[in-house]
Parts: C-alpha cells; structure tokens; sequence
C-alpha cells in the first residue's frame, strides 16, 4: 500500500498532466461549430461593452474614409433608383390593373427583404474559424440566419444573437457556405474558404464548359435562403480544370475583411415559409 | 503573499492583452502570437508539479472562452506545462533550477532565456495552429504560420518580461 502511494507521488505530475489533458481533448472532440459560437457569444455577454468601445475608437480614425465610401454608395444607390423609375409619361393612359393596385395596396409592397444597420464590434481573420460580433442584438429585431453584407460585399451571416450582440460567421470561416454565380451566366457554383489568404475565397463545381475570364464577377445566387440574390462576392483572380470536369476558381473578395467597419444585416422576410415549404417536401420524400 | 498578487496581476493582464490586443491586431494572416504562454514560462521555478499544470489548465480555460476555440488553448498550454521542468533541466541546467527563482532574462541570461523560451513557445504554437487546421493540405502554410507566429511571439514574451516585476532577480520589486 505504502509502496503504491509512493508510486503515485512520484508519477502524480503525470497522471494528473494525463488526466487534465484527456478531459480538454475530450471536450475538444465533441465541440461543434455550435459550442463555439455558443462560448463566443457567452464572452461578449462579459465583455461586449469593452469590445464596442475599443471598436469606438477604431471607427473614430476611419470616419473619413467611412464617410466617402457612404457617398460613393449613395451616389450609385441614386443612379441605380432612376433607372428603376418608371417613364409616367408614356404610361398616362395605361389603366392599372388588379394586380397592380394590390401590389400598391399591400402594406409590405413586393418587399423580400428588410435591412438593418449594424457596426462590427470584434473582427478577427487570421484564424481558421473567424467570427464577427455585432453591435445589435435581439432587441434590435436581429436573428439568426440573417445576412451580413457591406457596401462592398457579402461579409457573412448572422448564427447567434443575445440581447444587444450578434455572432456572425464569417466568409473567412471554414465552414462558411454559399453558392455563387459568374455575372451574365447561369453556371453557379458553391463558395468556401480555405483558410489561407483572408483576400481570397473558392469557387468549386463551376462546368467546364463554362465561359470563364480573369476578372469575372461572381455574384450571389438565388438559391440561398440567406444572402439576396446578385450582391457583389469578387472578382475571379486565377482558375483551374479539376479532374477534367469542374474548374475551381479563386475568387478575390471584393470587400476587405481586414477592415469591415459599418455592414447591413439582410433579413429575408419570405425565409420561414420557403425553408418549411421546402422541408415538408423532403420530409415527405423521405416516407 | 506577496507573490501571489503578482502572478495574479500577471495572469489577468496577460489574458486581457491576449483577447483584446494580441488576438485583435492581426499583423498578417500568418501571425497570430500567442503571448499568454509568457504566464507558463515566468512560473517560478521551484512551483510544485500540481500547481503548474493546474495554473495551465486555468489559463488555456480563460483564453479558450474569450477566443471562443473550445479546448485548442487548455491542449497546447498543457502540453508546454508538462514540458515545462523537462525543458528547464536539458536547455537551462540542474544547478539554476536547484537554486529556484523566476526563469527570466536577469536569472538565466539572454541566451539560455531565448533557448528555453523559444523551444517551449514553438511546442506552444505548433500545437495550437495544427490543432486549428487539422489538415495535412496546407502542411507548409500552416509550417510557416507556426515559425512567424513563433517568432513573434517570442519577441513579445522577451518584451513582456522586461515590463514586469516578477522581472527583478528573485521575482520581487527591489530598489535599483
């Protein structure tokens, strides 16, 4: 017994070093990409408020360059509007129709989506798995699942919110997702990162027979119940014929993730019935 | 006691400077120092087995849960814990680590301190970006991330100890 206890005194570095580190490979193994924003979202509850201040002041020295890329925007959001708006004069005697003047009486119009202004708090982008808080929450109407973007591009989307933060994850996420389109094409392919470069991001499954150039834009698509369709993602930098049957394409991000500052959160108003519409399908699919 | 409020003013800063500094400035997608480890290597050198590799387990906990990495930090800060009086004897030498004292620039000399410091924050940093991209496909970008991250981080360990008191010979502030 004696001998034991003395065996153990000599080895208890070990076994307590073996013990402590099994339980945190333990704990490592089962995490989930959930338990992460789950411990993300828990810290900025304790330091959230530290986190938006730092960010104040950060923001402070950009307001500049801020404020003329608002200009920019508001300059091709003008541009983008007249060309929108309809000639009246040549629709004078045109009567309108039923479904016009529901289209005109309906409250939301032919609305889709609701944008909401936030401010990137905490940003990183030299890790594997990057996160981005916001400084709006749940109280502000935000929720999981809506889009991030800037004037520049998509930024990411929203996974977790807790009263007046959001955790959003990032295009320089390993396990971000979405499809992606060239501009004037239909060919779509699906985005992800590799984690090497925070400027560029992946473009796979494009078909060969695509047309494809240097410095094609690709788009968002349509089949996303998160980003709204053609919101600017980069321009193509180099690709590649994998296996004689796909090109991957490197896809330089036209916004700069390294200094994201003002974004909108995109909430996509028909998303519920379009995610359980298509849910019931696959449930009754699979009976 | 004395010591005692030292090293907890230490492990405070060095996690606040790691979660709002350190982690946030992001020099260049291979940088990313680990500056925190500065706790582990300024232990005294006398700290009992047990102490060490609790104290370790607490501080990857605190960093894991601001940087969100879920047990990346507590693995790799274990890890050095344990190699931590293994290290001291082969790079520092039995007769210093008898004589005890915080393994610093002014006890052991630059060199020794670079040697030792060095060896344990490549340990540090190896593990935490391997374990981070858990991919053998980009073996030579996460290669390169690890010896930059190295790198710097050391020069801030280098730095970090100089800025403190457990800097003085014998870990406490004396009149110089």
């Amino acid at each position: 017994m004696i001998k034991l206890i003395l065996f153990l005194k000599k080895i208890h570095f070990f076994l307590l070093f073996i013990i402590l580190e099994a339980l945190a490979i333990h704990y490592y193994a089962n995490s989930t990409s959930y338990t992460k924003v789950k411990l993300v979202t828990a810290s900025n509850y304790v330091v959230g408020g530290l986190y938006a201040q730092l960010s104040g002041v950060h923001s402070f020295f950009n307001l500049r360059r801020e404020n003329r890329r608002l200009v920019e925007e508001l300059a091709q959001l003008h541009n983008e509007l007249d060309a929108l708006r309809p000639d009246t004069t040549r629709y004078v005697s045109v009567p309108l129709s039923a479904r016009d003047s529901a289209l005109l009486l309906d409250p939301a119009g032919g609305r889709r989506y609701e944008y909401y202004e936030a401010r990137v708090v905490n940003n990183t982008f030299t890790r594997q798995e990057n996160y981005i808080t916001l400084n709006k929450g749940a109280l502000d109407g935000m929720q999981p699942n809506m889009a991030v973007i800037s004037g520049d591009g998509i930024v990411g989307y929203i996974l977790s919110c807790s009263d007046h933060y959001s955790v959003c994850m990032s295009v320089l996420n390993r396990e971000f997702n979405t499809s992606g389109r060239i501009k004037g094409e239909d060919y779509f392919g699906s985005i992800y990162w590799d984690g090497v470069s925070y400027e560029y991001v992946t473009l796979t499954e494009i078909p060969k027979y695509a047309p494809i150039e240097k410095g094609d834009t690709i788009l968002t698509t349509d089949y996303s119940s998160i980003f709204p369709p053609d919101v600017m993602i980069g321009t193509v930098e180099s690709f590649e014929l994998q296996n004689a049957t796909y090109y991957e394409v490197k896809v330089k991000l036209h916004t700069n993730m390294a200094r994201v500052n003002y974004v909108l959160a995109v909430k996509y108003l028909d998303a519920e019935e379009r995610e359980a519409l298509e849910e019931s399908v696959r449930y009754s699919e699979g009976e | 006691m004395h010591k005692f409020l030292e090293y907890t003013i230490l492990f405070v800063a060095m996690v606040l400077l790691q979660v709002f500094l350190f982690s946030r400035i992001g020099i260049s997608m291979y940088v990313h120092p680990l500056v925190y480890i500065a706790f582990i290597l300024l232990l005294p050198m006398e700290i009992p087995g047990g102490w060490l590799l609790m104290l370790a387990t607490l501080l990857g906990i605190s960093v894991d849960f601001f940087m969100g990495t879920a047990g990346i930090n507590t693995i790799s800060t274990l890890f050095v814990a344990f190699c931590r009086p293994t290290a001291l004897l082969l790079l520092v030498g039995k007769d210093e680590v008898k004589d005890g004292g915080v393994p610093n620039v002014n006890r052991l000399g630059l060199k020794k301190f670079l040697r030792y410091a060095g060896v344990l924050i490549f340990l540090h940093s190896a593990l935490f970006f391997m374990l981070e991209t858990l991919s053998w496909r980009f073996f030579y970008v996460t290669l390169l991330r690890i010896v930059l991250s190295t790198i710097v981080t050391l020069l801030l360990v280098y730095f970090c100890q100089r800025l403190f008191a457990v800097n003085r010979p014998g870990g406490y502030r004396s009149t110089e």
